[in-house]
């Protein structure tokens, strides 16, 4: 660190540098989490001062994550990171190839007195017998003589200085791998009606399509629940033709991907076809039912002129609940408006209350008439996502170096021993110190059990 | 009896060894440590049975998973993972003193489980996305590493009340002549931040795998996943301060606050965001 160094390389291999880029990540990703971003950005920006509006566009904190200062911040830390492994990296591996040699100055007068044992052979004994209790622990035990006697140094766990260029490795490969799949990966949805086929990949966010190399054919989707309404199973049959040739067949669950073609599918979501026809009764009481086929925009007075009805809207499944229609009621006796769901005595079942809670969903609100709608003769259709991402094998790479690299630098330590040897009077004396990059508490209790070996041996007092 | 009424019980055990904890850091009596230590451990016992009945549960119920599939089985398991950490560090350096700021943690926790209204105590059933043996190891390695990070926050308290009780210059009070010696309570800390950090990643990742299964993408900046990776980044920088600039004692007892603050943001914050992850 004493070399002077051009002003540039200095600034990239600085620790500051690195913590104000993880700020800056930081900050950025929250302000991502913050301000709606993409397709739920429009509605966000109408309401937003057209001034402010043009700062939030020029700075894309609508995309924050795909926006070019975000893009940069990452690409400024992997340069960051290889600048400061670069320059850290050979200062380690002189301590792994050679480790630092004691250079005899070392003295028993610097050592705590609770560091020191006294044995009653001369020094040159003393110090063979304990080179090898140190090669026992140390992978390299160094021996230097001095005026006074000798000093062994020793080191164990060097490799976990390396530990923290494995995690760096690990960022890097996560970045690149992000930028990989950015870049060259491919993201899209396949929609296919039960028993139809296609080969048309609509690419995310309405940016095109492709036509596949084979095609896709639905042949059944299927939908299950708990009894408490909630989904247990989403499930497309599906089989995968080459020239009109099945290649290959296969159910595709959610969390069971499948894998053709060099594309991987995934169950997104589905829906219903529009189609089938649209049944509205409707009971008066205890009175007749009454059954109409209807849809949106059909609009028919109550028998006895007791009001109007108009049907403003139909979803296939709204709230993911299921078929319903939205009804507009007129009368004399005012207007109201609910929607009518087909699978109302499930939706009570499973929560019960909610037509008091929410008269919107009842569809007996306008009293004393109750409506139920049914669709009948429809289809499901299902949506596949499907991608193509380079970027996944460097990610996975990456994620597992940094974990491996976390628990070499974290659970392992570099300890270095010095054992200082003096003669005195055909008899000698013994001192231990130690240092550690980490955990000074285990390096504490290695050199109590080390100091305890070397009394033990022989001839203590 | 359901498991969560013995956990609203259990929740009164934690109280009660709190508050003898307290009396304990007042009294300056080990009396009362190794009372509130002995209800603390009963306690832990109790909310393990109920983890395992609630298990057992599910599966008589014919949806049998794990109890760690809804916000008020990871609100139970993050506490249990707190007094887990706690227990064995108490166990570990002999020392009753973390337990003060430790057990109302674990305690605000199972309360908020218990009272809170928009928590639901039911078992329900795996929808198709939860239905992954990656949502076990996902749930249980990021609560774990939460449980870490709950650990340095109590420390950072411990470790800012001590340095407040010595800075006035009058000999010590009670209160704080309890606290270990700073240096001791710093290196506990940093441990805690280190396994939190390790577990945080493997939290991480093995969320990414599952999400790569479950919808594709191993990444999407839903905003749980983008403030795990905040989260992840403020304990990166504390570590990195640590062992390059060698910050110590003070700075690192505030980072372990900020660090606490946005890991809570993650878990509770967030949800007041729109998120994949609802169900916790």
């Amino acid at each position: 660190m004493t070399k002077t160094r051009g002003g540039f390389r200095d600034f990239f291999i600085s620790v500051r540098l690195t913590i104000v880029l993880l700020a800056a990540i930081a900050l950025g990703a929250l302000l991502g989490t913050i301000i709606p971003q993409q397709e739920a950005a429009e509605a966000f920006s109408t309401r937003l001062h057209p001034a402010l509006l043009a700062v939030f566009q020029a700075f894309q904190l609508f995309n924050v994550y795909n926006s070019a200062w975000f893009i940069l911040l990452l690409v400024l830390l992997a340069v960051n990171l290889i600048a400061c492994s670069v320059d850290r990296f050979p200062a380690a591996w002189r301590l792994f190839r050679g480790g630092a040699a004691p250079d005899g100055t070392e003295r028993l007068a610097d050592l705590p007195l609770e560091r020191i044992v006294a044995a009653e052979r001369p020094a040159a004994e003393e110090a063979s017998r304990l080179e090898a209790l140190l090669r026992k622990r140390c992978r390299r035990v160094q021996k230097v003589e001095t005026p006074q006697g000798f000093v062994l140094a020793g080191g164990k766990g060097t490799f976990s200085r390396f530990g923290v260029f494995v995690v760096h490795l690990g960022v890097l490969l996560l970045i690149a791998g992000g930028l990989a799949g950015a870049l060259f990966g491919v993201r899209g949805y396949v929609e296919i009606a039960e028993g139809e086929t296609s080969n048309t990949l609509a690419f995310r966010g309405g940016k095109g399509a492709e036509t596949l190399p084979f095609a896709i054919r639905c042949d059944r989707f299927t939908v299950e629940y708990y009894e408490n309404g909630a989904p247990k199973v989403f499930r497309s049959d599906l089989t995968f033709l080459e020239k009109g040739k099945v290649v290959r067949q296969g159910a595709l669950l959610v969390n069971h991907p499948i894998s053709f073609g060099g594309l991987r599918f995934y169950q997104s979501s589905y829906g219903l076809l529009p189609g089938g026809h649209l049944t509205l009764s409707y009971v008066r009481g205890s009175g007749k039912i009454n059954e109409r086929e209807t849809a949106v925009g059909d609009a028919f007075d109550l028998p006895g002129a007791e009001g109007r009805v108009e049907v403003l809207r139909a979803e296939n499944d709204l709230m993911r609940m299921g078929p319903a229609v939205k009804l507009f009621v007129t009368s004399t006796r005012g207007n109201v408006q609910f929607w009518v769901f087909q699978n109302i005595e499930r939706i009570k079942d499973a929560n019960p209350g909610v037509l008091t809670q929410v008269p919107l969903m009842n569809p007996a609100l306008f009293a004393p008439y109750l409506f139920s709608m049914q669709k009948k003769g429809e289809r499901f259709y299902t949506v596949l996502q499907a991608a193509r991402d380079p970027g996944v094998p460097l990610v996975a790479g990456g994620a597992a170096l940094l974990v491996a690299g976390l628990m070499v630098t974290f659970f392992f330590s570099h300890r270095r021993f010095r054992i200082v040897l003096e003669e005195e009077k055909g008899k000698s004396r013994i001192g231990l110190a130690g240092s550690s990059n980490r955990d000074p508490v285990g390096l504490e209790k290695e050199m109590n059990r080390l100091l305890a070996e070397i009394g033990k041996a022989e001839g203590r007092s | 009896m359901s498991d969560s009424a013995i956990l609203s019980g259990v929740t009164f055990v934690y109280l009660l060894s709190f508050l003898l904890y307290l009396v304990r850091m007042v009294r300056g009596r080990e009396f009362w440590g190794s009372a509130a230590s002995g209800i603390a451990r009963i306690g832990f016992l109790l909310h393990s049975a109920t983890l395992l009945l609630r298990w057992k549960s599910s599966y008589d119920l014919g949806i049998g998973h794990a109890p760690l599939a809804n916000f008020y089985e990871s609100l139970s398991f993050f506490a249990w993972a707190v007094l887990l950490l706690y227990l064995i560090i108490e166990w570990r350096t002999r020392s009753r003193s973390l337990g003060v700021f430790v057990i109302p943690v674990a305690f605000l926790l199972l309360a908020f489980a218990s009272i809170s209204p928009g928590v639901n105590d039911r078992i329900q059933p795996l929808i198709p996305a939860l239905q992954s043996n990656w949502l076990t190891v996902h749930v249980l390695t990021c609560f774990l590493g939460y449980a870490s990070f709950a650990m340095a926050f109590a420390l950072g308290i411990m470790y800012l009340l001590k340095g407040k009780g010595q800075d006035g210059g009058k000999e010590e009070g009670a209160f704080s002549r309890l606290i270990p010696a700073a240096d001791a309570v710093e290196e506990l800390l940093y441990q805690s931040v280190v396994l939190g950090f390790v577990l945080l990643s493997l939290g991480i990742m093995t969320g990414s795998v599952w999400a790569q299964y479950a919808w594709g993408s191993y990444w999407s900046w839903d905003p749980k996943e983008t403030w795990s990776l905040i989260t992840w980044i403020v304990y990166a920088v504390m570590l990195h301060a640590r062992s390059v600039r060698g910050w110590r004692g003070k700075r690192m007892a505030v980072m372990s606050l900020i660090g606490f603050a946005s890991v809570l943001f993650t878990y509770l914050g967030v949800n007041y965001l729109d998120s994949l992850h609802s169900y916790f």
